[in-house]
């Protein structure tokens, strides 16, 4: 249990790949921190240079107000879980567990107690006397974890440790693990590129890509405020929905409309003013953000604003029960967040695809062209050219 | 799948395997029964255990014997450490590593006759070997008796090392890093990672290793015929023996030589059965 603070840390392989640039951050003592990012963005480097896995090329690592980016893995008080758990197969469940203990020469009855201890956590008293090879996944993965905090070390690091589970066993551990940090107090720092277990076992998350750090916030926060494009697509499944659209003010009326494609929408006054830097940015292309829970089936919602709607042909539903998925094309240019891991080409210059969240009850089918509220106070604008937020 | 597929299938392997196994096999043992001489092949004699009773008393396939399993106990274990110590080195080699390699596995692909002559000449007059040895000591190197056993030793292990160094080798390249890292976190230093993690992973290729070389021990040929020929019989092993004994013309008896093969293979499944017993269990375990 103690502070950890990242200074500047920047690591560049041998072959002149620069994998971390500059991170820093500060780890409360006993805070869940979420490291998350797509695939290659740094993550697993910044974990591991944590971890003293590998050397740090720049800046400093203090854990509990000891600079340590010399010191041995092991002797950093720190445990770590990794993505396959890395169990000892020749050792039962007892003797996994154990093996650091008995690497530090605890004594007969102490380590006894605290492999007990460990394993009533987990809820794996009934394995002790197990090999890993008898194991299930989920199991194994909790023999990782109790490896990691039957000593109770000052620091836990994960490093992607749910991603070998299958769904309904990963929702289930992400609780339970979120619950057994909390239990026990111990600063933790998780690496995922799952941005659901970011924001539901966080207390802050920190997003990363291409090795720079590009936002960390309490995961409401970042939720709500994204800095930047990429945390604004990144963060949220389905992704928010982005274009390329101009904000303009009615000369006569005063009144502050946003243009997408050939479609306008209408965004009350307040929404624009509680933005002030957006005043230079009017009548020019600018980012607009629409994350899919603002937008629904104008037919369920008729009091809606006429000119909060745009029209729209359903290309795709998918009725997830508490949720109908509606995917449908807008004429205005679409705008790439950067991240590497979107598979879907989301559109071009002329169309970009976009998805709704849709109330249950709609009755929109594919090919149908139908009205679509859209929640105008809730849009995001972001700079066209460096990305970032617009706000004050 | 009908009859006639599956004899189609089964035919050609099945014919293969008995008559390169089970009828040689089977012929040997007959033999082994047999008065037979390189001068008359034709004339088959049965004559019992007869050939299995001279041998057992001959001091000469006694001190044969003994000189065997002392190759074996002394060649394998050094053999193993040396490989599993060259593997782990060349494990953490990066630079170079296909060159050291190749160089390590020289002795490997040499064919052993030529590995042997190589190696003697280097202690033959004029020899490498036998020069420094004139430099050092003052006096002309000469094979005796007492010193061949040695010469067969140190040979040996540089002929067989790269067998174990590169199964070992290629074992290490399956232990995953996680594991490594994880005991470097629990608090493990090099000998703890090695024991605790990187020997029980290969554990299975150490029996493959011990299994295969116990057997190429007992079968030692080229190397030891090639130091010896006819002089320092002492310094004979079974296979050189049993050539010996098969072939010498006019006493030639390709029965005792049949029969001495029986035994050998009889005395290598005895050394061998622990090992299979373990390497059969683990298989066992491991499907569990």
């Amino acid at each position: 249990m103690a502070p950890v603070t990242l200074d500047k840390i920047t690591k560049v392989y041998p072959n002149g790949f620069q994998a971390v640039t500059d991170l820093s951050l500060e780890l409360e003592d006993g805070e869940f921190m979420v490291l998350v990012g797509p695939s290659g963005c740094g993550k697993s480097t910044a974990l591991r240079m944590i971890a003293g896995l590998e050397d740090i090329t720049d800046g400093s690592l203090v854990i509990d107000g000891k600079t340590v980016n010399e010191v041995e893995p092991k002797d950093r008080d720190i445990a770590m879980v990794f993505q396959n758990y890395a169990l000892y197969p020749q050792m039962s469940v007892r003797e996994n567990i154990a093996f650091p203990l008995k690497l530090r020469k605890v004594e007969k009855g102490a380590l006894h107690r605290q492999v007990q201890e460990a394993a009533e956590i987990l809820e794996l008293t009934e394995q002790l006397d197990k090999k890993p090879g008898q194991l299930s996944g989920g199991q194994r993965q909790r023999v990782a974890m109790g490896r990691a905090i039957v000593r109770r070390p000052k620091l836990f690091l994960m490093d992607e440790p749910l991603s070998n589970l299958d769904a309904k066993l990963r929702v289930q551990m992400r609780a339970d693990i979120a619950g057994i940090q909390r239990e026990l107090g111990v600063t933790t720092f998780y690496v995922t590129h799952d941005q659901v277990e970011a924001m539901t076992m966080g207390d802050r998350v920190a997003v990363i890509k291409d090795g720079h750090l590009q936002q960390v916030d309490a995961p409401e926060n970042l939720y709500a405020n994204p800095d930047n494009v990429f945390v604004a697509a990144f963060i949220g499944s389905p992704s928010m929905n982005l274009f390329e659209g101009v904000v303009s003010r009615d000369g006569s009326t005063g009144a502050y409309s946003v243009q997408l494609g050939s479609q306008s929408i209408a965004v009350p006054t307040e929404a624009i003013e509680a933005r002030p830097a957006l005043a230079s940015y009017l009548d020019q292309p600018v980012v607009v953000g629409i994350r899919p829970e603002d937008l629904d089936d104008a037919a369920i919602f008729p009091d809606h604003p006429g000119d909060q709607r745009i029209h729209a042909t359903i290309d795709v539903r998918e009725a997830l029960g508490a949720e109908t998925l509606v995917h449908f094309g807008v004429d205005a240019p679409h705008v790439d967040s950067g991240d590497p891991d979107a598979l879907d080409e989301l559109g071009d210059e002329s169309s970009s695809r976009c998805t709704g969240r849709f109330s249950p009850l709609t009755e929109a089918n594919v090919g149908e062209t139908i009205q679509i509220t859209v929640n105008a106070s809730k849009f995001h604008f972001f700079d066209k050219t460096s990305h970032l937020a617009i706000r004050d | 799948m009908n009859k006639r597929t599956f004899w189609g299938f089964t035919v050609p392997s099945v014919a293969v395997m008995l008559s390169l196994m089970v009828v040689p096999l089977v012929a040997t043992i007959w033999l082994g029964f047999q008065r037979l001489t390189l001068r008359d092949l034709q004339n088959p004699e049965f004559i019992g255990l007869q050939n299995y009773r001279d041998l057992l008393t001959d001091p000469e396939f006694w001190a044969a014997a003994r000189w065997t399993i002392l190759l074996v106990m002394i060649v394998v274990p050094i053999q193993m450490l040396l490989g599993l110590s060259v593997a782990l080195l060349l494990d953490r080699v990066t630079r170079g590593r296909s060159f050291y390699m190749a160089a390590l596995l020289t002795p490997f692909i040499v064919t052993p006759v030529v590995g042997s002559l190589v190696y003697k000449d280097l202690f033959d007059r004029g020899g490498l070997l036998s020069w420094l040895y004139e430099v050092v000591f003052d006096s002309p190197f000469e094979v005796t008796a007492g010193n061949v056993r040695w010469l067969i030793v140190i040979q040996l292990v540089w002929a067989v090392t790269p067998f174990a160094m590169i199964t070992f080798f290629a074992g290490l390249q399956t232990l995953p890093g996680e594991r490594v890292e994880a005991a470097q976190i629990d608090g493990a230093g090099f000998w703890r990672q090695l024991w605790h993690v990187t020997l029980p992973h290969l554990r299975t290729l150490i029996l493959f290793v011990a299994l295969i070389s116990i057997m190429d021990m007992y079968r030692v040929y080229d190397q030891v015929f090639v130091w010896t020929g006819n002089r320092f019989t002492d310094a004979h092993t079974l296979a050189v023996y049993n050539v010996r004994t098969a072939t010498a013309f006019d006493i030639g008896r390709v029965g005792k030589g049949n029969a001495m093969s029986i035994l050998t293979v009889i005395g290598i499944f005895v050394v061998l059965i622990p090992f299979l017993y373990r390497s059969y269990k683990d298989q066992i375990e491991e499907r569990n």
